[in-house]
């Protein structure tokens, strides 16, 4: 039976996505391995089941698809290999980590200016520590401590709020 | 576990990012006002991917409205300015006002009162170190050191207050990073000999551990029966871990070790087993030979397991070196026959190590002073976890009772300080304790430990704390021109027992 890719899309693209992020992909490589993820599974015969078995299923090609693509650029994986997925699943929930983001959504609009803008150089503007350093007159380690500090305030932040 | 638990949070705080309305953007960065049309920063979309159309009135209404400006500001200029011009020459008569009349006033260098001094405060320069005598300093009076006023004893800490100076600016010159080399620097010498016997103790065992020692390097080894202590050099061998104590150095030992207290470190050799060692405040080294590969370290606690493929060396605190490698504390050094094949994270926080159950907590108080400590900072600026000033100064949260062997332990990093008085105000006693350092490294972090033992008592320079007291607060003077230290945590750590 040829399944509704569309469907599929909506529900567990999102999930895909970031999860291949997770493995050290970029948004562009990400989207490769989403889209090659489910041209396989046109390709082959697939019978879908459970949600959470078919998420984990998706979960392992695209997984197989990034680290095929990883070999020719010989990158290493930020993540431990044998437990990522279990841990994304515990992380994910049903949702693809939507409703967490969707906390920390909020939980970023309750911080101070100060930790928005580190928040803004580390993650948008992907901003080394030097940098961020500088443009904050602060010490690399008055860095470290500082986004230590934001990070551990939005999981707290998150866990109360989901 | 960790590294995988902290990349899922950065995915997640990055989508959150992105999905955050423009209005939330830090103020004054248009970065991301300027990439939004764009899509999220990072994803090469191309122009067919943009988000909806460009509206076309939008640059129409911006140039009217620049226009608009132009003219509003050429009428203003053609019809105002004359006008406003007349009006000034038709009132030549008009009386300026107090200020205008004026001159301008010169900003004078503010003259300080010597009788604003507290007469007893000494002025700059740097702190004599204490002699043990009981001499009366002659630059410090007795009457520097006010009574403690019965309101506020926290605030008891006496230390000669520095003249306000500016802020002082950094040392040239590089400036370690955080994951740098640490050392410990031990202050000098203030009281007697530690009190820690250079010999090898049983502290406890676990059931079933089977002790047994070897005095010669033939290894004949001989059950320990209930025997306790052991000769320096002796080889140990166990079933399941023991607790040793050896030199002030806390041991727990899985297999097979040699241990030898030498003059100013402490050397293991161990076989192909597990062992645990925790030299914090112990003023003794720590060097281990194991497979071949030598380890160093300084002062920390440090879980070495031997494993088929190599040895994990997992740092709890402080460091451990090997060769010119260092593995810092919350990392976990993988040897391998070539050397250091990387750093990892820790396999358990130290409280979950399997290896270390049951192990007691040395620490007896710890600040990592990553918020205000509920009001109990009474000196210095805390800005991004680290306390900033000539003086930094804080109370406990609750009194610390002195026990023997106990050891403050502080991160810190001097600026222009030739000398630093570490002070800790006894309530019983009513008096502070406190013990001078010099000679201190500038412009680096370094984890400063002080065994209490050596605190002197502040007013006649005589006595070590006892038994029975306990502290209220602590603090760090700098002396030196433009002198200043930054402190990063600070921690209490008990002798084994």
């Amino acid at each position: 039976m040829t399944p509704d890719i569309e469907q599929l899309h909506a529900e567990f693209g999102t999930d895909l996505h970031r999860f291949v992020r997770v493995l050290g992909a970029s948004h562009a490589e990400a989207d490769d391995a989403v889209q090659e993820t489910f041209l396989q599974v046109l390709r082959k015969p697939f019978d879908r089941r459970s949600r959470a078995e078919t998420a984990g299923y998706l979960r392992t090609v695209a997984k197989n698809v990034f680290l095929k693509s990883l070999r020719k650029t010989r990158r290493v994986v930020p993540v431990d290999m044998q437990t990522i997925e279990q841990d994304w699943v515990v992380a994910a929930g049903d949702d693809g980590a939507q409703s967490k983001v969707e906390a920390l959504k909020r939980c970023i609009a309750g911080l101070d200016d100060r930790e928005k803008q580190i928040l803004h150089m580390r993650y948008t503007l992907t901003y080394t520590r030097e940098q961020m350093a500088r443009a904050l007159s602060l010490s690399d380690g008055g860095i470290k401590n500082l986004l230590e500090r934001v990070k551990f305030k939005l999981k707290a932040c998150v866990e109360r709020n989901t | 576990m960790k590294k995988n638990e902290e990349r899922i949070w950065d995915v997640l705080i990055e989508d959150a990012l992105q999905e955050q309305p423009v209005e939330s953007a830090p103020p004054g960065d248009h970065t991301r006002r300027l990439l939004r049309p764009m899509g999220p920063i990072g994803v090469d979309r191309g122009r067919s991917m943009r988000h909806g159309g460009r509206r076309k009135w939008v640059p129409i209404a911006g140039a009217a409205a620049v226009l608009v400006f132009v003219a509003t500001v050429l009428y203003g200029g053609v019809v105002w300015l004359p006008k406003l011009s007349e009006a000034n020459q038709t009132n030549p008569e008009k009386p300026r006002t107090a200020e205008e009349g004026q001159p301008e006033q010169v900003p004078q260098p503010k003259q300080t009162d010597p009788q604003e001094e507290p007469s007893g405060k000494p002025t700059a320069g740097p702190q004599p170190i204490p002699e043990p005598e009981p001499a009366p300093e002659p630059e410090a009076p007795e009457d520097s050191l006010p009574e403690p006023e019965p309101t506020l004893p926290d605030d008891r800490v006496e230390q000669p207050q520095p003249i306000p100076e500016p802020a002082p600016e950094p040392v040239p010159g590089p400036v370690k990073p955080d994951d740098a080399v640490e050392e410990p620097n031990r202050p000098e010498e203030t009281a007697p000999a530690s009190e820690f016997k250079p010999t090898i103790t049983l502290l406890s065992s676990a059931k079933g551990a089977r002790l047994e020692y070897a005095a010669t390097t033939e290894r004949e080894f001989a059950p320990a029966g209930d025997r306790s202590d052991f000769p320096n050099g002796v080889w140990l061998a166990c079933r399941k871990p023991v607790d040793l104590l050896a030199g002030g150095v806390l041991l727990r030992l899985d297999g097979e070790v040699r241990v030898e207290i030498t003059g100013d470190a402490l050397v293991l050799e161990l076989d192909d087993d597990d062992v645990y060692v925790d030299n914090r405040g112990a003023s003794l080294a720590v060097n281990l030979s194991v497979k071949d590969h030598k380890l160093s370290m300084p002062s920390g606690a440090v879980l070495i397991e031997n494993g088929a493929s190599g040895v994990d060396v997992t740092v709890f605190d402080g460091e451990a070196l090997f060769g010119e490698d260092v593995i810092p504390a919350g990392r976990r050094g993988v040897i391998k026959k070539r050397g250091l094949a990387g750093l990892y994270e820790p396999r358990d926080e130290m409280g979950d190590a399997p290896f270390l159950k049951g192990l007691t907590n040395r620490v007896v108080y710890r600040e990592d002073f990553d918020a205000d400590p509920e009001g109990r900072l009474r000196a210095g600026e805390l800005a991004d976890g680290v306390i900033t000033g000539g003086k930094v100064f804080w109370g406990y949260p609750q009194n610390i009772a002195y026990e023997p062997g106990l050891v403050i332990r502080l991160r810190v990093r001097f600026m222009n300080a030739t000398a630093t008085t570490l002070t800790q105000f006894c309530e019983e006693r009513n008096d502070n304790y406190s013990v001078d350092l010099k000679d201190l490294r500038q412009g680096e972090w370094f984890v400063l430990e002080v065994r209490v033992d050596d605190f002197l008592e502040r007013t006649n320079h005589e006595g070590h704390p006892q038994v029975g007291e306990s502290f209220m607060n602590v603090s760090l003077q700098t002396s030196g021109d433009k002198a200043q230290v930054e402190l990063d945590w600070v921690e209490l750590i008990r002798a084994v027992k």
